[in-house]
């Protein structure tokens, strides 16, 4: 058992390798691409600030709590990118049977899937998260804060799987993936306490964008063991249940009998 | 004229399959003024007026500029991604009719995908905060504003497009001018919540004049604004035209030098 | 320079088994315009295509098999389950002793592919990263894959190419590459899907030599798919043809040309200008001036008799006599079935 978790993660390491390999071949594109989005995370930032500056706490969130939470939605995110960068991906993997390619090779298809891809921009993104992290956060919450940024990388990627396969039982999902995926960045963006009643259960359950970014922003703040155990809950069921989905999947997708796939 | 309306009427026709993906496209704007609602409701506390919004105007403010920034048409980047290939040599040959055609098309596309993401988000934005009141008389001087903001938009990407003839990378560029229409168009945020100094610098550039000056003569018309405005977005619209066309005429002798 | 020996090798057990294999599709069968759409949604039509129809065949250890069909004969498919990416409506198969759909991951350890149209190669960096990550999906014991890597690149004259990004190379080198790579894990089994596509004459040379110098040292069992005559008749010594689903022929080549077409073609280069010929079982397939091509039918009249003939009427400079290209006993076998 240990031994297969050790080949998962050197797995993911030797892709990891070969995206930095391919940045380096590509360099002046790979740094483009970074410093744009490093930009674009500051520019946000100082919108931010300037919101916060003018109306002082949103709903009890300040200066600090905001940068928190970019912190955390820009370093998860990238983490996603920049290890798992073919998250976004899935769909359209369904839609134009490149499933095959995975399929017939000896390692695990979701992994291969998932790692097969790195994005240029979500290095920055982590540049920025690690930069903002440094700043904000203090030696001891360190251990809770790569929890919560681990938690953060499995709701998004569950959440991705999740709607990457749908594909495989309604017909290519890759608008509805795109927008989905988007919607999700969006609503993790921001303090999950300016939504409230039916709203917020849903961010916090079903489409868990506030469980990403507001509530480890919160845990952060001040620790709740309720919420603690409801974060690690769902994003484990939340991870069981993507996975589960995508193995029924394959097992369709094995059938051949797909709509609009390329067979 | 005339023959290009008909262009877009048949084109719009013909298109309703794709209509679906712009439907799905335009959900991402359900979802977009949820949280803004919900941002400003919090915002706004007790508040009734924070710099002369009221919470109506605000929300309603944020959708009109969203609408007018998020309403694309493919027809530019596909323009834009012949420049990079080298495609658009065979584009220089073609009559004017043909470019105008196109330009019929660009515009039919960002009607249709203003007024889906308009209407959807409209209904997300009215059930929450409610509406505000226009006068209906306004209306014409605002469809002028919204369509000089458009032009003004379109000019402006094309211009960038135009770049990549000496830029590899016309991406990144975009990706710029897009932060640029979010943050200092006052897409996130009218000017007027902005530093002093900030804003003063914002009322200048183009970016304001996509975004923020038609969506704010939207929530609180005012006719000498409306003036100020139209003869700006004007002039914009003949700089960036001018700017665009001697490129475009530096290109296509580039172009016709190197033998495309 | 064919395989000769395979064809005699009675090893115990046959690498690839398949028998009464069949595949059925069914395909939502969606109504055209928007009502058509909304009634498919409730009341679901279904549409079936039969793509494998009962086939059975079975390959032995170092066989190089022509796989060979129309587009949409079953070929594809047919593949696919060999390789365990689907699974069948009924029947039987055996790749090493597995079924493949069921162990679909240990079997890949053992089989290797090359898809002409699908590359596996990382673009954008050099072949040698390609091979060195397929080592880590393979998980190849480091040494074993260095001395197998080198000696694959000394083979397949990759040395000062390794270094080099995939996208700069000539496609007969990518080739190559995507070639080794599917070779470093030893697989027992290769599936080569049109490896020639695209090449030119000294390249495609090189590709056969190279495949048929594995195959012979390696005993590699091969099936190869293509629509190059050239290539099957280089490489295979058995083919086997399917259409509609259904294996119309599985046996030696010549044989086919044989059983299939009794004709020859006869190249002639004349002395004296040529005009016509009218002879009994022969049919003239193009002229010049001193030249002509001749489609003669083995069974209505003896290529001797032919020649007496031509010789009498005309002066001529050189012959030769050929077999019907490949291409036209495929044809006819289509036709006929």
């Amino acid at each position: 058992m240990a031994g297969k978790i050790l080949n998962f993660f050197k797995f993911i390491w030797e892709y990891f390798k070969i995206s930095i390999q391919t940045a380096m071949e590509y360099r002046m594109n790979f740094f483009s691409q970074a410093g744009l989005m490093f930009m674009n995370n500051i520019i946000f930032l100082v919108f931010w600030i300037i919101l916060i500056g003018k109306f002082n706490t949103i709903n009890a969130w300040g200066v600090k709590d905001i940068m928190l939470l970019n912190a955390i939605i820009s370093l998860s995110w990238g983490l996603c990118g920049s290890f798992f960068g073919n998250f976004q991906g899935i769909a359209e993997a369904i839609r134009d049977g490149q499933l095959d390619f995975y399929l017939a090779l000896p390692k695990e298809e979701l992994t291969h899937l998932l790692v097969s891809k790195s994005k240029f921009s979500s290095f920055g993104d982590v540049a920025f998260g690690i930069v903002l992290s440094a700043i904000f956060i203090s030696w001891t919450q360190v251990p809770l804060f790569i929890l919560c940024i681990i938690c953060s990388v499995i709701l998004i990627l569950s959440f991705a799987i999740t709607l990457g396969s749908i594909s495989f039982y309604l017909g290519s999902s890759v608008e509805l993936s795109n927008q989905g995926m988007m919607g999700m960045l969006g609503v993790s963006s921001y303090p999950i306490d300016i939504f409230s009643g039916y709203t917020k259960f849903i961010l916090l359950t079903i489409i868990p964008a506030g469980l990403i970014s507001g509530v480890p922003v919160n845990l952060l703040k001040q620790f709740n063991i309720q919420s603690f155990f409801w974060l690690i809950g769902v994003t484990t069921i939340f991870l069981v249940f993507s996975i589960i989905l995508f193995k029924k999947g394959i097992k369709r997708y094995e059938s051949g009998n797909l709509i609009n796939v390329r067979m | 004229m005339r023959k290009y309306l008909e262009i877009s009427k048949v084109y719009l026709r013909n298109n309703f399959a794709f209509m679906g993906d712009f439907v799905l496209k335009s959900l991402f704007v359900i979802v977009i003024m949820f949280i803004f609602a919900n941002l400003w409701t919090v915002i706004y506390g007790g508040e009734k007026i924070i710099e002369g919004f009221t919470i109506q105007m605000m929300i309603w403010y944020i959708l009109m500029a969203e609408s007018i920034i998020t309403s694309e048409s493919p027809i530019i980047k596909d323009t834009n991604k012949e420049i990079q290939n080298g495609d658009v040599a065979y584009y220089l040959n073609k009559p004017y009719s043909y470019i105008f055609y196109n330009i019929a098309k660009a515009y039919a596309h960002i009607v249709l995908a203003f007024f889906i993401t308009f209407l959807l988000g409209g209904l997300v934005v009215y059930s929450l905060v409610g509406g505000i009141s226009t006068n209906p008389l306004n209306i014409i001087f605002i469809i002028i504003s919204l369509f000089l903001a458009v032009t003004l938009n379109m000019i402006i990407s094309l211009f960038i497009g135009m770049l990549g003839f000496w830029f590899e990378d016309t991406v990144s560029l975009r990706f710029i001018y897009h932060k640029l229409l979010f943050t200092l168009g006052g897409m996130l945020m009218p000017l007027e919540i902005f530093p002093i100094w900030l804003s003063k610098i914002a009322a200048v550039l183009p970016f304001s004049f996509v975004a923020y000056f038609p969506s704010k003569l939207f929530v609180s018309f005012n006719f000498e604004l409306f003036i100020r405005t139209t003869l700006i977005q004007i002039g914009y619209i003949g700089i960036f035209g001018i700017l665009l066309y001697i490129v475009y005429k530096k290109a296509s002798r580039g172009l016709n030098i190197n033998g495309g | 320079m064919k395989n000769q020996g395979a064809a005699m090798n009675k090893d115990s057990k046959p690498i690839i088994e398949i028998s009464n294999l069949v595949k059925v599709f069914k395909q939502k069968h969606k109504g055209t315009g928007v009502k058509g759409s909304l009634k498919s949604l409730f009341r679901p039509k279904y549409k079936e295509f039969v793509a494998v129809d009962n086939i059975s065949f079975s390959l032995n250890k170092g066989e190089i098999v022509g796989f060979i069909g129309p587009n949409g004969a079953g070929k594809s498919t047919t593949i696919k389950m060999l390789t365990g990416i689907l699974f069948p409506t009924s029947g039987s198969m055996k790749v090493l002793g597995m079924v493949p759909w069921d162990k679909r991951k240990k079997l890949a350890y053992e089989i290797g592919s090359v898809f002409g149209q699908k590359p596996q190669l990382w673009y954008h960096l050099p072949a040698i990263e390609t091979f060195n990550l397929f080592s880590k999906i393979y998980e190849l014991d480091d040494k074993k894959y260095k001395t197998r890597l080198n000696y694959l690149v000394d083979k397949f004259e990759l040395r000062e190419l390794l270094d080099i990004p995939v996208r700069k190379l000539s496609l007969g080198q990518r080739m190559r590459c995507e070639i080794v790579a599917a070779l470093l894990h030893e697989p027992k089994v290769l599936f080569l899907d049109e490896p020639t596509i695209g090449l030119d004459v000294v390249a495609k040379q090189k590709i056969r030599e190279l495949i048929i110098e594995m195959n012979k040292k390696e005993k590699v069992t091969i099936l190869l798919t293509s629509h190059d005559m050239q290539d099957i008749e280089h490489l295979c010594d058995r083919i086997i043809v399917i259409n509609h689903g259904k294996v119309i022929y599985d046996g030696d080549i010549k044989k086919m040309q044989k059983d299939y077409l009794q004709t020859k073609i006869i190249s002639v280069k004349f002395g004296s200008e040529f005009n016509s010929i009218k002879h009994i079982g022969v049919k003239t397939i193009s002229h010049n001036k001193y030249s002509a091509e001749f489609e003669l039918s083995t069974k209505d009249v003896s290529i001797q008799k032919f020649i007496s003939y031509l010789m009498e009427k005309y002066n001529i400079l050189d012959l030769t006599i050929k077999e019907s290209p490949i291409e036209e006993v495929i044809t006819k076998i289509y036709m006929e079935k």
